[in-house]
């Protein structure tokens, strides 16, 4: 079964998530040839580390003003020439665009945001949630490349194999001519992204206004780490959507994740099950988030917060 | 302008965990009693999306497609009493369970029907399936310029401009119509009706379309194996303490032990 994988590059850099497809291809076979369309800008650079984690084959794909539009001809290029059974990509802001852009162009289907993958007897058995994360699906795609994004940290990062070599071939597209990004606007974030913080401290419905994430904010920056918060204060607008974690807002997979008033509906929960360690403060004993945690305090967090946040100053002399 | 908004009839997703039941033998989800399906919430930012591009664009005509098998009219007729000029439902059991290939195709085959459009919009995904794809899907059908996640569309000079959310801010994209758009929940809140919509909508009916009249589905290119329960351990520790706040002594205590502070 061989494989085409989509490295996303950024100044020479090849994305976290790009090493972690090269684990999703040798878990759907260990001796898959393994085809990459580098695509970004400073391609080149990524070559040597890309030929390193098992690419056989790299396109090289640098377009000046990256559109969906103009990746899903590169990589439809790149897809005929490899004649790959499966194109990977990463449920990235790129990846999730294109997916079912090159499903549509290459007359196949896809499956997106892919938490899981099996290879049973030779059929492909693809895992996703679905419901909201009250469901998990298996689904097969009959149609040839079979097509799927997966979402970050689901495989651990590929090791790096060793000063191998890979052929390169430059890909060449054409700009479609009724789309263009006329500019891309960063908004500024303090501190680490949610999706990479080492610690998380959620708020939900249970801090009951904004004033609450005063002391959530007080609390993550004594640990290094951000907040976030769960839909319902996000709704409601104490909180700005952007820091929304749940399947419909970020995935996180921290070190530590302190829940803080959070009841824990799938959505919630199944955006957080990567992290190492969840903490799950609610009066209600209850409540969903209990069965997700590893260590629970059921109180009222206005008392347990304030104690905490004073003892951990202790302890770390911060 | 002409706008088309694709909008999804899903089961509520905001129902307790502990009603969500699937029927094992049939792959499919039990719906709980005398919990009605509701408007999908991306197809409700869609549907906020073309109101403010028809009130920007005076004279603009919005038409909602809806696409499944029984659908509720009253559900849907919302959106004539939001301002939409016409609802087509298509509603055939020939269009049940679906994959998102063949929901991009049927809809694709009733785009042609209708034949004029400058902009299609649809939700970024619907809350059920969450796949994400049937807008794109859509666009290379019509090979049409896609967009995904608006939370800002515009028209003007002939050009649209939408703002397209990223992980680190959003990127601004001119594109040529006809496009599809898909909406992200960042567009904000679908508006309330009024009375005089509401009464409007009552006295107008939806226009059925069936199968025969825009052809059978493709078959499936992604198949359903197993829809099943994710099972979690409850395995919680629970931190002792005699009052909150020693509970909150006893933690930082905790997390201490473990060295993750």
């Amino acid at each position: 079964m061989d494989i085409l994988i989509i490295a996303e590059v950024k100044d020479g850099a090849l994305s976290p998530v790009s090493t972690e497809l090269f684990t999703a291809a040798r878990t759907i076979s260990a001796d898959s040839r393994v085809s990459v369309v580098a695509i970004g800008n400073g391609v080149k650079s990524a070559v040597l580390s890309l030929a390193n984690l098992g690419a056989s084959v790299v396109f090289l794909a640098e377009p000046r003003d990256l559109t969906p539009q103009l990746a899903v001809s590169f990589i439809g290029k790149a897809a005929a020439e490899s004649r790959a059974a499966v194109i990977l990509m990463a449920e990235s802001d790129l990846g999730a665009d294109i997916a079912p852009q090159l499903a549509s162009k290459l007359g196949t289907a896809a499956v997106t945001g892919v938490v899981a993958l099996r290879n049973d007897n030779g059929q492909l058995i693809i895992t996703r949630p679905v419901y909201g994360g009250n469901a998990m699906a298996d689904f097969t795609i009959d149609t040839e490349p079979q097509i799927i994004s997966i979402r970050p940290k689901v495989f651990a990062p590929a090791a790096s194999g060793g000063n191998q070599t890979a052929e390169t071939i430059e890909l060449a597209a054409e700009s479609p001519a009724n789309i263009r990004v006329i500019e891309h606007v960063a908004v500024q974030q303090q501190g680490p992204r949610i999706e990479e913080a080492k610690v998380v401290v959620g708020g939900g419905r249970g801090l009951g206004g904004p004033e609450g994430f005063t002391q959530l904010k007080q609390l993550a920056d004594l640990l290094g780490g951000v907040v976030g918060a769960s839909r319902p204060p996000c709704d409601q607008g104490w909180w700005p959507e952007t820091g929304q974690i749940g399947i419909t807002g970020k995935i996180i997979s921290p070190d530590l994740y302190i829940a803080v008033g959070i009841s824990g509906s799938s959505q919630h929960v199944s955006g957080v099950t990567g992290s190492k360690t969840i903490v799950a403060i609610n009066k209600d004993a209850e409540a969903n988030i209990f069965k997700a945690a590893t260590y629970g305090v059921t109180g009222d967090w206005k008392k347990v917060v304030p104690a905490l946040t004073v003892k951990i100053k202790e302890l770390t002399g911060g | 302008m002409d706008i088309i908004v694709l909008v999804k009839q899903i089961p509520d997703p905001e129902i307790p965990p502990a009603s969500f039941k699937i029927d094992a033998a049939t792959n499919k989800v039990v719906p709980p009693a005398g919990v009605a399906p509701v408007i999908d919430p991306y197809s409700e930012h869609a549907l906020e999306a073309a109101l403010r591009l028809k009130d920007a664009n005076p004279g603009s005509v919005i038409k909602v497609l809806s696409l499944g098998a029984n659908l509720n009219k009253e559900l849907l007729k919302k959106a004539l009493a939001l301002g939409a000029d016409e609802l087509i439902l298509i509603d055939d059991p020939a269009y049940a369970d679906l994959d998102a290939p063949a929901t991009a195709g049927v809809m694709a085959s009733a785009v042609k029907k209708i034949v004029k459009f400058d902009i299609i919009l649809t939700g970024r995904a619907a809350a059920d399936w969450d796949a994400g794809q049937t807008g794109l899907l859509l666009a290379g059908s019509l090979n049409a310029p896609a967009v995904s996640h608006a939370r800002k569309v515009e028209f003007s000079g002939g050009k649209l401009r939408v703002e397209r959310v990223v992980s680190d801010g959003y990127d601004v994209i001119e594109s040529a119509i006809p496009a599809v758009i898909t909406v992200s929940s960042e567009i904000g809140k679908l508006r309330l009706p009024n009375i005089k919509g509401v009464l409007a909508a009552k006295k107008k009916e939806p226009v059925y379309w069936k199968a025969a009249d825009l052809g059978a589905a493709p078959g499936r290119k992604v198949k359903l194996v197993r829809l099943y329960q994710p099972q979690r351990e409850a395995s919680c520790e629970l931190i002792p303490g005699a009052t909150p706040e020693e509970q909150g002594i006893n933690l930082a205590l905790k997390l201490r032990e473990l060295k993750l502070i």
